[in-house]
């Protein structure tokens, strides 16, 4: 896990930004993954309701990971500027790729023998939600703003 | 030879009066202690006037000009909250060119060396002033009463031992909604509470959106090992919801509080039968 | 490490560590179902007061082993959880938790034996006609 400051001069005065990287290799690593998001977020000022719903969500896409990439990488991004403060979360592997996206955002659907209610789920729990996939590359990227 | 601002100096007793006199209808013989603040505070207008007049640089973006403009301002902000409408306050502002046109006419005899145009310039730019600065207080004023109504609408009341009583008043839209649930739950944890009454009385409109946020926050109690009962659903909202076809099975409602309240008191009741009652 | 399952007379206690993992939850599925087989206990308290998160394939754990325990004769109770958890996972949809549930450990083992009496007692008792 290693955490760095991420260096862009656009924007370096206006915005803090945070990112931290974990692997998801192994179950623990799941763990590992909500607990620093929930760090991450409760370090920003979020709540204790949105910290739940961003650990919950973290949960969610590593064990998809998990489930059918086998191994990953989950990124934790925050985000402070002086209107809003901002979680992204990103979940990259270099798996088979989701088939059919629609079919996967429809609650019920899976093929891992989940419950199938993995995205859609994620969806309902975040602001906004973004799946790019292809066979050897998924990112998927959920955001959460809340204003100062 | 006067300037503007000696003339209008001279007579500002008259110019106050004349300005008092044409005070929007009511608002002066209704609220009494509003007059009496609207003369002291256009009477410090007058003054801050003379005072720009007689610097000699009518610029009206300058720094000379600012204190007749922030007067101005906290006048309409006054009446703004005193409830006067817009046009009451532009009016009011707008009537200080007929004033100063009615004391040149009498003092110097008609215009003299542009100093009406000179006077008229500056009230135009009051009135902007003026209207700026109600709109500003208007938006505040409604910005504060709905954070105080979402802060307000909601208490949760410990009102047994393990019975808490959430009377919801307003509308209930999807931001709300949320807020309502999370207090629900905190206070049913806090007060360690079997048995949360929510009572809708208060709420205006019950359509399937309401309901379904009310049946995710009898899930979530549910979910915590306590039970909500909903009280005070209309006749209306019961045609609508039924028409609807919407699924309350889940949910425990009654018509009243007070049948909410001894439903209650029976539930919690039934729970105590299984506390006395032992399980080795 | 197995999660220790209490017998405390007839009712089985669990207490769910908030680093849960999955081989964990199949595990605790697993024991508690021998010892309501093993006529042990009429009914099953999972506390998770610890748990920070319940995600989907923790509350299908859950529900899953709850209708497991029903089959078997037995009443599953969950208890303690926390209200941003709650919360969550009704925004995530509904009925993610198909199970008894109770406000700590004390009301769950009195749901327990609430529910093994309104059904005329335990299941490995002969009613004395």
């Amino acid at each position: 896990m290693t955490k760095s400051p991420r260096s862009d001069p656009l924007d370096a005065v206006t915005r803090d930004e945070t990112v931290c990287v974990i692997p998801i290799r192994v179950q623990e690593d799941i763990l590992r993954a909500r607990q620093s998001s929930r760090g991450a977020a409760a370090a920003i000022g979020f709540g204790t309701v949105d910290q739940t719903r961003l650990a919950t969500v973290v949960s969610e896409l590593a064990r998809n990971i998990l489930t059918y990439a086998g191994t990953g990488e989950c990124r934790v991004v925050s985000r402070l500027t002086p209107v809003e403060r901002s979680i992204v979360i990103e979940m990259e592997d270099s798996g088979p790729g989701i088939d059919d996206i629609a079919d996967a955002m429809m609650p019920g659907y899976s093929t891992g023998g989940g419950l199938g209610l993995g995205l859609p789920a994620v969806h309902k729990l975040m602001d906004h939600m973004s799946v790019e996939t292809r066979p050897g590359r998924t990112l998927i990227q959920a955001s959460m703003a809340r204003r100062r | 030879m006067h300037s503007i601002g000696q003339i209008i100096l001279d007579n500002r007793g008259a110019v106050l009066d004349a300005w008092l006199e044409r005070l929007p209808g009511g608002a002066a013989g209704a609220r009494p202690a509003t007059f009496q603040l609207l003369k002291i505070e256009l009477g410090m207008l007058v003054d801050k006037l003379v005072a720009y007049f007689n610097a000699g640089d009518h610029d009206l973006g300058g720094p000379l000009f600012k204190p007749v403009e922030d007067q101005a301002a906290t006048i309409s902000a006054a009446c703004a909250r005193d409830g006067l409408t817009p046009l009451e306050t532009a009016t009011l502002i707008m009537s200080l060119k007929t004033i100063t046109r009615d004391l040149l006419d009498r003092e110097v005899g008609g215009d003299r060396d542009g100093m009406r145009i000179g006077v008229d310039a500056v009230v135009d730019r009051l009135a902007l002033v003026t209207f700026a600065a109600f709109v500003e207080t208007r938006e505040d004023i409604i910005q504060r009463q709905g954070r105080a109504l979402l802060d307000m609408a909601t208490p949760a009341l410990p009102i047994w031992r393990h019975i808490i009583l959430m009377p919801l008043v307003g509308i209930i839209d999807t931001q709300r909604a949320r807020q309502v649930m999370e207090w629900l739950l905190e206070a049913l944890a806090r007060e360690e509470a079997h048995i949360a009454i929510l009572d809708v009385t208060g709420v205006p409109l019950i359509d399937s959106r309401v309901a379904l946020h009310l049946t995710k926050t009898v899930e979530a109690a549910r979910l915590l090992g306590s039970q909500v009962i909903v009280t005070g659903i209309s006749p209306d909202a019961a045609q609508t919801l039924v028409k609807l076809d919407v699924d309350l099975s889940s949910m425990i409602t009654r018509g009243t509080l007070q049948v909410g309240l001894a439903e209650a008191f029976r539930l919690l009741a039934q729970r105590n039968q299984g506390m006395s009652g032992s399980p080795f | 490490m197995r999660v220790p399952i209490l017998r405390l007379g007839r009712v089985l206690l669990t207490s769910l560590p908030s680093d849960l993992t999955d081989q964990q939850v199949m595990d605790l599925q697993i024991d508690a179902l021998a010892l309501i087989q093993a006529g042990k206990a009429d009914g099953l308290v999972i506390d998770i007061t610890a748990a920070d998160v319940v995600d989907s394939y923790m509350a299908r754990m859950l529900s899953e082993t709850a209708k497991m325990v029903t089959i078997m004769g037995g009443i599953a109770v969950l208890a303690g959880m926390r209200p941003a958890v709650a919360l969550t996972l009704v925004e995530m949809g509904q009925n993610m938790i198909h199970m008894e549930t109770a406000f700590d450990l004390e009301g769950g083992v009195a749901k327990v034996a609430r529910l093994v009496a309104s059904r005329g007692g335990r299941h490995d008792e002969v009613p004395t006609v």
